[in-house]
């Protein structure tokens, strides 16, 4: 049941009380004649009604036991832990522990070889790993080492038996001259 | 009679003003009655928790949000200055915290159902459609009439409940939410609308 458009904006003040005699005696007038409108207000009314019934919510009995405590940690400069942090705390610990096992475990993929110099000597011991005194093509170049000047080789590719260039399976590693692996905190220099 | 009546009054008056107004008790805690705050706490947190529960729907969160109400009153206390009616300030901080408190829910939901796969029945979302035989059938019309307050949008959701619920004047809404008395009445009367539409069947 919609009110008729001349008069819903007056139908809510008249509801509320809200209104100018003439205004309200001009809506009564309109209410004995009108159907809709005064199936409308009343429906309104029922709604204000049925709004105000609503039944009311008890605080917990600890609530003002709780406030005190709030107070206290407040103004001895602690953070209370309230219910609302310490429920999600225990809902996000499950998700964190995964997270956090995620990403060791993926740091600990991608580093494995910096990581474990026992297996690197292995590769090393089973040629896997090029030595870039031997199969070079790339030119060696002069790096600061901790402040001191080293030289060293890059190893980008290396030239198998056969005398086919291949990728370097130490791609990207920089070797001393001596095959000893450095970290990678260089400074390159002219030379 | 007329010393009666004259003695009736005066006796009225006298518990009157021995009722200290909010103000006047806000003012007492500000010059360091902490008794005065117990005071103003036991008056209000019935309102609030009332006003929060309207609002929020979830009892636990409504108490904590009342508590954060007084605590941020206590802590400042000395921001509260005597041109505004009390109720008006606590109410604002109220309503404040329980649209952060929406908002933070609202950003909880998005992030649990991002994280829900196609087969979680998580996902499903429950038919909430009102049906006469739902309602007869759970004798629930307040359930009923709540889902409907909390399906309102949020500025409809805060002007009914402090307009139809706590009865506050339209004056007293606009001062607490800091928006003009016309669109407070457009939104009353806009919210009213949609709950009239969607509650029918509860108000023939």
């Amino acid at each position: 049941m919609t009110p008729c458009q001349r008069y819903k904006q007056q139908l809510f003040d008249y509801i509320d009380n809200d209104i100018d005699v003439i205004t309200r005696k001009e809506i009564s007038k309109h209410l004995e004649s009108c159907a809709e409108c005064c199936q409308f207000v009343e429906q309104i009314k029922a709604l204000r009604s049925r709004l105000k019934a609503l039944p009311k919510v008890q605080l917990s009995d600890d609530f003002q036991a709780v406030l005190r405590e709030r107070i206290r940690h407040e103004l001895a400069g602690k953070k209370y832990p309230g219910r609302f942090t310490s429920r999600m705390g225990w809902r996000l610990a499950p998700v964190m522990a995964v997270v956090v096992v995620v990403c060791v475990s993926g740091y600990l993929l991608l580093n494995k070889r910096a990581l474990s110099p026992a297996g690197y000597a292995e590769k090393e011991l089973q040629g896997s790993v090029h030595h870039v005194s031997e199969n070079l093509y790339e030119g060696p170049t002069e790096f600061l080492i901790d402040g001191t000047p080293n030289r060293i080789k890059l190893a980008r590719s290396a030239r198998s038996d056969n005398g086919e260039i291949k990728d370097n399976p130490a791609d990207s590693s920089v070797f001393r001259e001596n095959g000893s692996r450095l970290k990678p905190r260089l400074v390159p220099v002219k030379f | 009679m007329p010393n009666l009546l004259d003695k009736q009054n005066n006796e009225g008056q006298k518990k009157k003003s021995n009722v200290p107004t909010d103000e006047i008790l806000i003012e007492r805690f500000q010059n360091g009655d902490v008794y005065a705050f117990d005071q103003i706490v036991h008056r209000y947190k019935d309102q609030l928790i009332n006003f929060v529960y309207n609002f929020l729907g979830d009892r636990i969160d409504s108490e904590d949000v009342v508590q954060e109400t007084f605590l941020r009153v206590y802590k400042n206390k000395h921001l509260y200055r005597n041109i505004a009616k009390f109720s008006t300030w606590i109410y604002t901080i109220a309503g404040n915290l329980a649209k952060t408190e929406l908002r933070r829910r609202k950003r909880r939901r998005l992030v649990s159902i991002s994280h829900m796969g196609f087969n979680d029945k998580d996902y499903d979302i429950p038919d909430t459609e009102i049906t006469p035989d739902r309602e007869v059938e759970g004798g629930m019309k307040e359930e009923v009439i709540r889902e409907e307050i909390d399906k309102l949008p949020v500025r409809f959701r805060e002007v009914v409940i402090l307009r139809d619920i706590q009865e506050f004047s339209y004056e007293e809404i606009s001062d607490m939410l800091k928006i003009p008395i016309g669109t407070v009445k457009s939104r009353v009367n806009r919210g009213r609308l949609r709950l009239q539409k969607k509650l029918k069947h509860l108000l023939e």
